[in-house]
């Protein structure tokens, strides 16, 4: 079953437009663009902008290369299309209702917070790798658990593949996020336990998403007295 | 309501905080002459019938169409409406009470009917009772949810106008924490996770985010907050233009450790070593 998230349902409109979620995506595409340009002249050139761009946990624990840049950096590069559209499609969905409750700047900060945690988390149990680590998924992953925290009851247009037959329900975010949060542990699991490879930094994704809960220094008053009071962000 | 002041003064007068709100609000209306909301709130937390019409015909050359303040203007300036000449009958006793009785013990009166007309005139709490009613004596089960799903969303409402205080002092500190707390996190990463390898300029550049941090908050998000008056004196942080320069400061103060961590970071670049080749390991 392939489960993709594509646009957030609520019936209550933006209160401004989501600037940051757009030109986060924005700057993750041009990004991809030049990967491509690049890959495409000297795939050598490529290679070390992810080595020194990326996330490589065992430069950063022998405090070589940049160091806390690549947490940042590294989640504005992508190992592909479809790498790129996953996640970006995912902070297309859950994003701009976050950016709503922070504001655009603040929501800039706690999309990076949650892609240092990700990162660090990451760096943390791979810290002998030289492999480098792209990707954002681990803020996207962040901004989800924030979507879910602050928006229990959210409905999200998702495109379902089963068996090939395509379906387009609104789910409840809950379901949604619980299947990725939940396929994350599965995958980590199977790591543990069996030494399975997916390629995949599942860790950086958990990491991320525990750093949802620091969405709360970020929301601006008005969003956390609604939340308080029960009512919608 | 994308204005913070605008938002910080209603949630004042809603925590009963009438003199600081009133300060806010007349601040907003000296920073913006064509703030309607702002002259509306006013009418309620001045006391002087003369400052009430001021505030009211204010409210009105910017938008003519409000029938509430021209009622409520009108009768501001009418003072017959307000003082009965001696010796006239006593005017009849309020009957906002007896008409909820009334519909509340009149046999087959429509009660639903009764609630909506509450609700359009704005008396959310009789439309609760009147709900009430609903709920226990209705006997078909589609009316009792209907009636218990509209006195659920009116007393959400209700709540939202009773005052649930968040001090400011508790938002200053909230707003604050995360860009630190981010800085400190790229720190650490930045020293390969040996904080105690972190040199001295970092730390202080540590304070100067949060410093920054207060700084910008305070003077943007929470300008009325005692510790202006302790610090500023009486008057507080009232000024606009006292206001950007302060917010001005506490962003570069907020901005500049960031900067100097990314020259830092990106002068320890060139340290990168190449990548290694492929099967080479």
């Amino acid at each position: 079953m392939l489960l993709i998230p594509i646009n957030d349902t609520e019936p209550n409109r933006y209160t401004s437009f989501p600037v940051m979620t757009f030109a986060l995506i924005t700057a993750n595409v041009l990004m991809l663009g030049l990967e491509d340009i690049l890959s495409e002249t000297d795939i050598r050139v490529l290679v070390d902008l992810f080595y020194t761009y990326g996330s490589v946990p065992g430069l950063i624990l022998q405090g070589r290369g940049g160091g806390a840049l690549t947490s940042i950096t590294s989640t504005f590069l992508h190992a592909g299309l479809f790498h790129l559209a996953g996640n970006m499609l995912m902070l297309w969905a859950f994003g701009r209702r976050v950016e709503d409750a922070c504001g655009p700047w603040r929501f800039l900060l706690f999309y990076l917070l949650c892609g240092v945690l990700a990162d660090m988390t990451s760096t943390l149990i791979h810290a002998s790798s030289f492999g480098p680590s792209v990707g954002a998924s681990g803020a996207v992953f962040g901004v989800m658990g924030a979507y879910l925290l602050l928006f229990p009851g959210g409905r999200i247009r998702t495109l379902l593949l089963l068996f090939l037959f395509p379906f387009v329900p609104r789910l409840r975010a809950f379901w949604i996020i619980l299947y990725f949060f939940l396929s994350q542990i599965l995958s980590v699991y199977q790591v543990l336990a069996f030494d399975v490879d997916y390629n995949v930094n599942y860790w950086a994704h958990l990491g991320g998403f525990f750093g949802s809960l620091f969405v709360f220094f970020f929301l601006h008053p008005e969003a956390l007295h609604r939340y308080r009071l029960n009512l919608p962000v | 309501m994308n204005n913070p002041l605008l938002r910080e003064a209603i949630q004042l007068a809603r925590a009963g905080r009438r003199q600081e709100a009133r300060d806010l609000f007349i601040e907003l209306v000296t920073l913006d002459e064509e703030n309607e909301v702002a002259w509306l709130w006013l009418v309620d937390l001045v006391d002087d019938p003369e400052d009430q019409i001021i505030a009211l015909e204010n409210a009105l050359t910017i938008n003519p169409d409000n029938e509430g303040a021209r009622a409520r203007l009108q009768a501001l300036q009418d003072p017959q409406a307000e003082t009965p000449s001696p010796g006239a009958p006593a005017p009849p006793p309020a009957k906002a009470s007896n008409d909820l009785d009334e519909a509340l013990m009149t046999p087959g009166r429509d009660l639903a009917a009764v609630a909506r007309r509450y609700e359009a005139a704005g008396e959310l709490e009789k439309a609760v009772i009147v709900y009430e009613q609903m709920i226990a004596m209705a006997e078909k089960r589609t009316t009792k949810s209907q009636a218990r799903q509209r006195k659920a969303a009116l007393e959400r409402q209700l709540e939202l106008t009773q005052p649930v205080p968040m001090h400011t002092t508790f938002t200053l500190l909230r707003l604050s924490l995360g860009p630190f707390f981010l800085y400190l996190l790229l720190l650490v990463i930045q020293a390969a996770y040996r904080p105690w390898r972190i040199p001295l300029p970092f730390y202080v550049g540590s304070i100067a985010v949060l410093a920054g941090s207060l700084l910008l908050v305070g003077s943007y998000i929470t300008p009325h907050h005692p510790a202006w008056q302790r610090l500023l004196g009486k008057e507080g942080l009232r000024s606009g233009g006292m206001r950007l320069l302060l917010s001005s400061l506490g962003l570069v103060l907020l901005a500049l450790p960031y900067l100097s961590f990314l020259a830092s970071a990106l002068q320890r670049l060139s340290t990168t070593p190449g990548a290694p080749l492929p099967g080479g390991g």
